[in-house]
């Protein structure tokens, strides 16, 4: 799987506040994960975002990882924070979730996962009339905060488990 | 019990006596001296040593200073880790002052995280919590309380303020009477001798059977080689706050007493000293 993702570096942001608190998380039991990797050419204002899926025992739930880098050199919390679509920011600051994270053990962001159970309830309950693929609905949620956008091509998927 | 309050305020009050240094290739107009400070155990590196930066930065140029970062003995000092547990888990043998480098240059991109603000900390700190309080109760006592309480556990950490702290951690530290003990106990063992940074997993303070578990089941369900057996000499060493509990210590009370502020247990397995 594969993305076409051409970010700008963009001014950065005066306005960057505490909301952004970055978080840790990391989970000794990896359940596989998929990585999706972006890559582009090397010239400059083009981002290469990495994203790995795992799973939570701690929160009993997905977890998306992500790193941005540029020229090879790792983006800091701000600058994926300038990258974040100024509606889904807007959202990120009341909650439900709080932020992304920064990871152990290699420099990974996390998206704080605390909320993703409020926010899934709704489908889990469709799930008895109706197969849900759990996965393909959490990413399509959580995805596009960081970056990442579903194709609609995905959409029959969210169907079939 | 007055008597576990008082091993609260000890853990709290836990100081390591640090020499700081810097690094010889550092470039600075005039010579630098080294930097003395009382360290708190349960606080990060990033978040008390401005006095440290202060400084060194009397000697230097602002050219020559990036991000500050420290090694001991050649390893990067992980700022996200609780100083007490860096200190036990790379130190613990090693003859006092701790002896730490100080770097303003080079700064260790694969090995360390950046820290460029206290909310950087506040943002680790509280995740740390939210995860532990997963764990302990589903997260519904971190969930019930107002934002300007999750401030107060930052806050208390931050100033240094035990009461101000314990006030609101308390409630993360209740539980159900019958059932005598958290879901999970939050915990991390971290070895010296391995590349995985850490092993977490799920474990529950009391049996199905209603037995209580001790420090010396953790280990044995998840890290055996830790335990030595009778007749062998021991191997390992088993620290936490500095101190080696005794196997025999239940969970539960190690949780509610000697966790760090983040509500976690950080254990460290490190090779016993060989005499």
């Amino acid at each position: 799987r594969s993305n076409r993702d051409q970010d700008e570096q963009g001014t950065r942001s005066d306005q960057h506040q505490e909301r952004t608190s970055p978080l840790f998380l990391y989970d000794d039991d990896e359940d596989g994960g998929s990585v999706c990797c972006i890559q582009e050419g090397s010239s400059s204002g083009v981002v290469l975002n990495e994203y790995h899926i795992l799973y939570s025992c701690s929160y009993l739930t997905p977890v998306l990882y992500f790193r941005a880098s540029t020229l090879g050199m790792s983006l800091c919390l701000e600058d994926v924070w300038d990258s974040v679509h100024p509606n889904s920011r807007r959202r990120l600051q009341n909650g439900p979730w709080d932020i992304i994270t920064q990871q152990v053990g290699q420099s990974f962001f996390v998206l704080q996962p605390c909320s993703t159970k409020v926010f899934m309830k709704p489908v889990l309950v469709c799930h008895y009339q109706r197969q849900v693929n759990y996965i393909v609905t959490w990413l399509s949620v959580v995805g596009p905060i960081v970056g990442f956008d579903i194709p609609l091509s995905y959409s029959p998927l969210t169907q079939k488990c | 019990m007055a008597d576990d309050k008082d091993v609260l305020r000890d853990v709290w009050f836990g100081r390591i006596p640090t020499c700081f240094t810097l690094y010889q290739d550092e470039i600075t107009e005039r010579e630098a001296e080294p930097f003395y400070l009382l360290l708190p155990r349960m606080s990060y590196l990033t978040l008390v040593t401005d006095k440290v930066k202060k400084h060194f930065l009397k000697v230097m140029k602002a050219e020559d200073v990036e991000e500050m970062w420290f090694d001991f003995e050649g390893t990067s000092l992980k700022w996200h880790y609780p100083i007490g547990l860096l200190f036990d888990l790379h130190a613990s043998n090693t003859a006092l002052p701790w002896n730490i480098t100080v770097h303003f240059k080079n700064f260790p991109e694969r090995d360390l995280l950046h820290c460029p603000s206290n909310s950087v900390i506040e943002a680790h700190f509280m995740s740390s919590i939210k995860e532990a309080d997963a764990l302990k109760h589903k997260s519904q006592v971190i969930n019930d309380m107002q934002k300007k309480d999750h401030k107060q556990l930052w806050m208390g950490l931050q100033n240094d303020k035990f009461d101000q702290f314990w006030a609101m951690n308390r409630k993360l530290m209740e539980y159900p009477t019958e059932e005598g003990g958290f879901r999970y106990i939050p915990f991390r063992i971290y070895l010296t001798m391995s590349d995985r940074p850490f092993i977490q997993k799920l474990f529950r303070p009391i049996s199905p059977d209603g037995h209580t578990h001790t420090l010396g089941d953790l280990l044995k369900e998840v890290y055996p080689v830790a335990i030595s057996n009778d007749d062998e000499s021991k191997r390992y060493q088993v620290v936490i706050h500095g101190i080696e509990p005794l196997l025999e210590t239940p969970l539960q009370w190690l949780s509610e007493h000697l966790s760090h502020p983040d509500n976690f247990l950080h254990i460290s397995v490190i090779p016993a000293p060989s005499d």
